[in-house]
């Protein structure tokens, strides 16, 4: 026994080469964090010296002061990793003429290149890399592999995929394959809703059509009823507003916000039955809504609904009637002076000082 | 006496051989973790939706009492985090110094009327001040009632879904709330999101930002580092990924207004309420059958001050200890319970054998050691060979922890930081662990004795740069 002199289970020869192994592996670790720092010193300083080099260079041409030959003369000996990543750094954030010139150099100095090769390579994450390259660099040439690629086992490869076909600019043709992924759980809802925001306004008409489809799993449907409200995409009026009036109340509630966004004055006699509704958060919803709608004929629905007994329909309602003009004001002070119900009086009050604090922190 | 001794050897060493596999599958599988995280990030960039209003706003709520020499600083850094829509609300809970005369002279506090719903009982509170030159800076002054009570009066006040609790003494890396949210975008059925807490002791902070992290010179706070990388790196995120961490560090936190609600807010008769939460979300999500998630991110950076001085880091582990105890005593009947799957069964047992009862099984262990010794029962090749193990063995899971942090973010460049931690994970070995195991000794003589103080931590500041 380890500790005692009595018989045991474990010999010493076995605790002995017990420490010899974990000693050995301690020491292997701590030289492989050694050289790790080493290596991310190195690199941390080769970058600071390539992009001192070469940022002003590639300012220049961007700009238009440097001729594409000139840059590529002089940019033909740089570190290729190093290069290829501040080439995709910048241009991330340029649009235009700006990211035209960029994608020409990334041609001419056969990045291009690189990216077809990671598409093709067996390690999925080289996959989804390489096509977020051809994504980045908008290279149309790349569609036809794109496309295969959204058949991948790997849920990150056609997410890769999808999204460097929506940057090439690929999107009407995939809203069939959008809806596909819609029923389908291999992307994460992040994944997903930055799919749909990609695709934007090009897929609307084909998000109109899973908001009908039963077999969208909810938290995918609720993100599409979002989109659409945000898109402010008119012809899925109806669709939200059957979505609205029932069903499950996760998809109710979202139906109601994007009926707001689309603030078709149609909609009031809906929200204002929904404003009696039993669940708080439709309230709530329908509140918000009939705010961003604007329309006087909600004024006595959201004065009555000051006086809801939950604190967030009240409030919602109070800073809806804010946003009905001078007739909503106008009613929302009078609730505030002389309302019977303490906690109408409260809210009103309440929102009336917001308003104020905003106004004046804006002058200031 | 023999077969008494005979016995718990047995036990010791099974003990020790469960507890450092299951450091060494943590560590394993962290590993595996952070590299698909960062692989991930680095192509899942999430722009459109932080662009959009699909994101979701957050409260960020800081408890304050007698936050003086901080408060300032660590108000202007959540101010200025970078992201879309955010809301501030300062909680000053009785505080006795300058704390609310601070901020109301810095960011120019009016008394406002703010009518709002209280689901949470707390303390009284006296007043509500908003900002002038920052309209989303909420200031509530109330009568004291502690952190937790102070965290419960913030959410009340909050108008935003999801809620993130942060100490006052806390400084949030300008992305944090963008890093620290993204889960919540990924699975909607995630109701708390918990990151990673660095030691701020001497780093450099200009404008509410750690502009250059710094080793400490103070050897406590160098200590408390290894450990942090090991317990944040290592330990929370593989629990995580198995959905069986247990807690969101207080200092940083993010959750769903509506599941704290839920669960009755934060419990205002334990110190370690930050963990009795996540328990309590566990035992309810599971009661209600309902797919839920708790996660944590290697990466997002929140820097806090830790105890520079034996005694406020003695009080400190004792109450953390106590913390630990309330809270997984306040919710035993998980334990072994099926119905709580992998938290009744695996992580519930783990946390009660090998962290509540830990420090009883290794004083035990050098009691029976003694006894051992004078019993003439003691094999000192073994007994030497062991501590060489376990020594090694302890240096092994920090230096993991340390590959861990260079594959991820490190934050802690140059070779002297490295050499020095290095340093540091061996010397742990002789005198830091076993003191940290006498002070939780001493929290559990304490929980037994019905001690429930917070204690005082002195506070320097944080260093600021001059421009």
């Amino acid at each position: 026994m380890i500790f005692s002199t009595g018989p045991s289970f474990i010999s010493l020869k076995v605790v002995i080469f017990l420490l010899e192994l974990v000693f050995s592996l301690t020491v292997l670790l701590t030289l492989y964090v050694v050289y790790l720092r080493g290596a991310q010193t190195i690199y941390e300083r080769k970058r600071k010296n390539e992009i001192a080099k070469w940022e002003p260079l590639l300012l220049d041409y961007i700009n238009g002061s440097l001729k594409l030959s000139e840059v590529e003369r002089e940019m033909r000996h740089a570190d290729r990793d190093l290069l290829g990543e501040m080439l995709i750094e910048y241009s991330q954030d340029i649009r235009g003429q700006a990211l035209e010139r960029m994608i020409e150099l990334w041609k001419q100095l056969r990045f291009d290149e690189y990216s077809f090769k990671k598409i093709k390579s067996r390690y999925s994450w080289y996959r989804a890399y390489g096509a977020t390259l051809l994504g980045i660099m908008r290279d149309s040439s790349a569609t036809p592999l794109l496309i295969e690629l959204l058949k991948d086992k790997s849920p990150l490869v056609t997410f890769s995929a999808a999204r460097a076909l929506a940057r090439i600019g690929i999107k009407k043709e995939l809203g069939h394959i959008i809806g596909i992924v819609a029923k389908s759980k291999r992307w994460s809802e992040d994944q997903f809703a930055e799919i749909i925001l990609d695709f934007g306004q090009d897929i609307a008409e084909d998000l109109v059509e899973l908001c009908e489809d039963d077999n969208v799993p909810l938290n995918r449907l609720a993100f599409i009823i979002d989109v659409l409200g945000f898109m402010r995409f008119q012809p899925a009026y109806e669709a939200l507003a059957k979505l609205a009036e029932k069903g499950e109340k996760e998809t109710r509630i979202r139906a109601i916000k994007a009926l707001g966004e689309l603030s078709r004055p149609e909609s009031s006699p809906l929200l204002l039955g929904l404003l009696g509704g039993e669940s708080w958060e439709i309230r709530s919803q329908a509140a918000k809504a009939l705010g961003k709608i604007g329309d006087d004929g909600a004024i006595p629905g959201l004065v009555k609904a000051l006086d809801d007994r939950i604190w967030w329909v009240r409030y919602n309602a109070a800073v809806a009637l804010t946003k009905i003009g001078e007739k909503g004001l106008s009613a929302l002070w009078s609730v505030a002076e002389n309302a019977e119900s303490e906690r109408a009086r409260k809210v009103a009050q309440h929102v009336f000082e917001q308003r104020v604090s905003y106004a004046e922190s804006h002058v200031i | 006496m023999k077969i008494l001794v005979y016995t718990f050897n047995h036990f010791i060493l099974f003990y020790f051989l469960v507890l450092n596999l299951t450091y060494i599958f943590l560590t394993l599988s962290a590993f595996v973790f952070i590299r698909r995280y960062i692989k991930l990030i680095k192509i899942v960039e999430l722009r459109k939706i932080f662009q959009s209003t699909f994101f979701k706003p957050i409260s960020v709520i800081s408890p304050a009492f007698n936050e003086e020499e901080t408060i300032a600083e660590s108000v202007k850094s959540l101010l200025h985090l970078s992201y879309p829509e955010h809301e501030v609300i300062v909680v000053n809970d009785g505080s006795t110094d300058g704390t609310l005369s601070t901020l109301k002279e810095r960011y120019r506090l009016n008394k406002a009327f703010r009518d709002f719903d209280s689901p949470l009982k707390t303390a009284l509170v006296r007043a509500v001040y908003q900002s002038e030159e920052y309209p989303n800076l909420v200031v509530i002054d109330k009568e004291n009632g502690g952190k937790a009570d102070a965290l419960n009066a913030g959410i009340n006040i909050s108008r935003y879904p999801l809620v993130c609790c942060v100490d006052a003494d806390s400084l949030l890396d300008s992305e944090a709330l963008m890093r620290v949210s993204r889960p919540f975008l990924e699975d909607s059925s995630t109701v708390a999101a918990g990151g990673v807490v660095r030691v701020a002791n001497e780093c450099v902070v200009r404008a509410g930002k750690v502009m250059e992290p710094r080793l400490p010179k103070n050897k406590w706070a160098t200590f408390q580092i290894v450990e942090y990388l090991r317990a944040f790196l290592a330990g929370r995120i593989s629990w995580a990924v198995f959905g069986g961490l247990l807690i969101v560090s207080g200092a940083f936190g993010l959750f769903k207004r509506q599941t704290v609600i839920e669960c009755g807010g934060y419990r205002t008769n334990t110190v370690g309420e930050d963990m009795e939460l996540i328990v309590r979300i566990h035992k309810i999500q599971r009661k209600k059958k309902r797919k839920y998630k708790i996660a944590f991110i290697p990466d997002p950076i929140c820097w806090t001050e830790v105890p520079e001085d034996r005694r406020t880091l003695a009080r400190q582990r004792a109450r953390w200890q106590r913390g630990l105890m309330d809270s997984l005593l306040m919710n035993k009947e998980m334990l072994f319970n099926p119905r709580f799957g992998i938290i009744g069964l695996i992580v519930m047992p783990f946390f009660f054998v090998f962290e509540m009862f830990g420090p009883l099984i290794e004083f035990g262990g050098y009691i029976i050691l003694t006894i051992s010794a004078i019993l003439h029962l003691i094999n000192i090749d073994f007994v030497l060979l062991f501590f060489l193990v376990a020594v090694v063995l302890g240096t092994m899971h920090s230096i993991s922890s340390m590959l861990l942090e260079e594959f991820s973010f490190y934050r802690f460049p140059g070779f002297r930081n490295l050499f020095k931690l290095i340093f540091y994970s061996i010397l742990e070995n002789f005198g830091y662990r076993q003191i940290m195991s006498w002070w939780r000794m001493r929290g559990i003589l304490q929980y037994i004795s019905g001690d429930r103080s917070w204690g005082k931590m002195a506070r320097k500041g944080f260093t600021t740069k001059k421009t």
